[in-house]
């Protein structure tokens, strides 16, 4: 079974983040957007204003649950109680799919809100299997991970991100959103070849793709989402249709988010992209990032 | 899982420290045992950024997203004790009182009691009073939905079955009372405006929701007193007893039916029976 004719992971066309700055334009215009994508824990709320919005934007939209707190990777026990709520609002909105990163964000009891780096080992894949499969049961539905951008490898890191997310996948039977941006990202921060990742990660797995924006800082790039994306990360997009398939697309903008035009004309663009990539041989290469020294 | 376990540990001690990943380094109890090899032999750095810098993009993410998270929730306060004091606050904040919620929302319900106890507290009078009412706010707006009882739903209630009648106060409604009128340094500085000195006088502001939007009222002592005995689940008659300790016994009747039509207007009633049922 391949991921593109996976029944639950329909193509869904290039869709955007579902955030509060664009509620009002997307209530009252319902632009041509294909989907939405919604962050679980900003409607994990008794009532008020965002569940309204979320239900009036699942009438129209397909749309998918992305979580940021579910700490997959985290040696807390798994959170049942964050689970449950989960699957309340899965029961609600009826996502195409659900889908978390594969990071830690938080132990102790305490939380980070932030998407911690994992180190790349076997102890982490048996870890990482064994809670998937948990919450996969608990949600009664496959799990998607995201891969993280990271600013730190661990020493005792004994194996590629990229082979790591892949058994995790093969092994706990779930799926994969591959975030270009954060492939990238990381590529610069770890002088890894962004392409050798794209060749490392299953394509039977991956189901949906992320595009954002950056910062450089000179030392690091930094996954800000507060940037138009990066020509650097088009290229590499690119290179992920023609090895994925025209998948599932979603532009992430978190901070200084602009008009509502702007966002959906990233998602025009990947769409072209899709367009054109689909009608050539999938093995078509062009020199890409090979001729960026940034990476 | 073990190592896992330690890793994870060590990374949150390091991220969170309040006066960085290097002074955190420096303090580590039983540091041998922790980090043996020092910090390099955990964590890859290379001359373009060092092990300890690259700990610090993971603590500078951290705390200034939630100092902006706060910022955000707690505007008036930020507004009022300027960025500077905010930023230290905040500081303080996270040390005493990390998240322990999956979700960022939460971040900041101690803030008001926490206030009390802060210096930034002694030094601003009103802003713990003012967190507080932000904090209201911010329950309102997504408390949980309820369908208001219709305007006109106790007009056709016969007058022997007012006595038993029971009220239900909408989820989001929150009553507080605070030192001085905080909502008006809200309003002005949310309006864009400079926050104006205000003078100490007990002020009861009720905060709730009507379909999407927030709204806020001062009220008096006789609504205050009403609304409390319903909130612990008196009926009108308590209600109406609870209300002539500023009323006097023979005005307190009319005047709890006044301000229950004021509720039925705001949307304020839930549900309401007379035992059996209206």
């Amino acid at each position: 079974m391949t991921a593109s004719t996976s029944p639950p992971f329909a193509r869904l066309g290039c869709g955007i983040g579902l955030r509060r700055e664009h509620y009002g334009p997307i209530l009252e215009q319902w632009p041509e957007i294909d989907w939405f994508e919604a962050i679980s824990e900003n409607f994990m709320v008794p009532g008020g204003r965002p569940l309204y919005v979320l239900d009036r934007v699942r009438e129209r939209y397909p749309v998918v649950l992305h979580g940021v707190s579910l700490s997959i990777g985290s040696s807390d026990p798994l959170d049942f109680d964050y689970l449950g709520e989960l699957r309340a609002l899965a029961a609600r909105v009826r996502p195409a799919w659900i889908s978390d990163h594969l990071c830690w964000t938080g132990v102790g009891g305490q939380n980070a809100h932030d998407l911690l780096p994992l180190p790349y080992t076997e102890e982490t894949i048996d870890h990482v299997v064994a809670r998937v499969r948990a919450v996969e049961d608990f949600l009664e539905r496959p799990l998607v991970l995201e891969n993280v951008s990271s600013y730190l490898t661990y020493r005792d890191s004994t194996i590629p991100e990229w082979e790591c997310l892949g058994e995790i996948a093969r092994r706990a039977d779930c799926y994969l959103l591959l975030d270009v941006n954060n492939v990238y990202v990381s590529a610069f921060n770890h002088r890894f070849d962004p392409l050798e990742y794209l060749r490392g990660v299953p394509a039977d797995r991956v189901v949906q793709f992320h595009l954002a924006g950056h910062t450089d800082n000179g030392t690091h790039l930094l996954d800000t989402h507060d940037h138009p994306i990066g020509d650097p990360v088009w290229r590499l997009y690119r290179e992920a249709v023609r090895r994925f398939g025209p998948l599932s697309t979603l532009i992430e903008r978190d901070d200084r988010i602009p008009e509502l035009s702007e966002v959906a004309a990233e998602a025009d663009a990947a769409r072209r992209i899709q367009l054109e990539i689909d009608g050539q041989a999938r093995t078509h290469a062009e020199p890409l990032l090979a001729t960026d020294s940034r990476a | 899982m073990a190592k896992l376990a330690h890793t994870q540990s060590l990374f949150w001690q390091l991220i969170r420290a309040p006066d960085g990943v290097e002074a955190a380094l420096g303090a580590l109890p039983d540091r041998e045992r922790m980090l043996p090899g020092g910090i390099d032999a955990w964590v890859c750095g290379d001359e373009r950024l060092r092990a300890v810098a690259r700990l610090e993009v993971y603590a500078g993410m951290y705390f200034f997203r939630l100092l902006g998270c706060l910022a955000e929730d707690f505007a008036a306060v930020h507004a009022v004790v300027g960025h500077q004091r905010f930023h230290a606050l905040v500081r303080d904040y996270l040390e005493r009182h990390p998240s322990t919620s999956r979700s960022v929302r939460l971040l900041g319900r101690f803030l008001a009691g926490f206030l009390e106890g802060h210096p930034l507290g002694a030094e601003h009078p009103h802003v713990a009073d003012l967190a507080r009412f932000e904090w209201a706010l911010l329950e309102a707006f997504d408390a949980r939905d309820a369908e208001p009882l219709a305007p006109e739903a106790l007009k056709s209630l016969p007058a022997d079955r007012w006595p038993g009648l029971r009220l239900t106060l909408a989820p989001s409604l929150r009553v507080m009372e605070a030192f001085a009128p905080v909502q008006e340094v809200w309003a002005a500085v949310t309006g864009g405006q400079a926050p104006p000195r205000v003078e100490r006088r007990r002020t009861v502001i009720r905060v709730w929701r009507e379909e999407l939007r927030v709204f806020h009222r001062v009220i008096g002592d006789v609504e205050l007193a009403a609304l409390r005995a319903i909130e612990r689940g008196a009926g009108f008659a308590a209600a109406c007893e609870a209300a002539s300790a500023f009323t006097g016994e023979e005005e307190a009747p009319l005047e709890v039916a006044r301000l229950l039509e004021q509720w039925l207007a705001d949307r304020l009633l839930v549900a309401a029976d007379a035992s059996p049922s209206l």
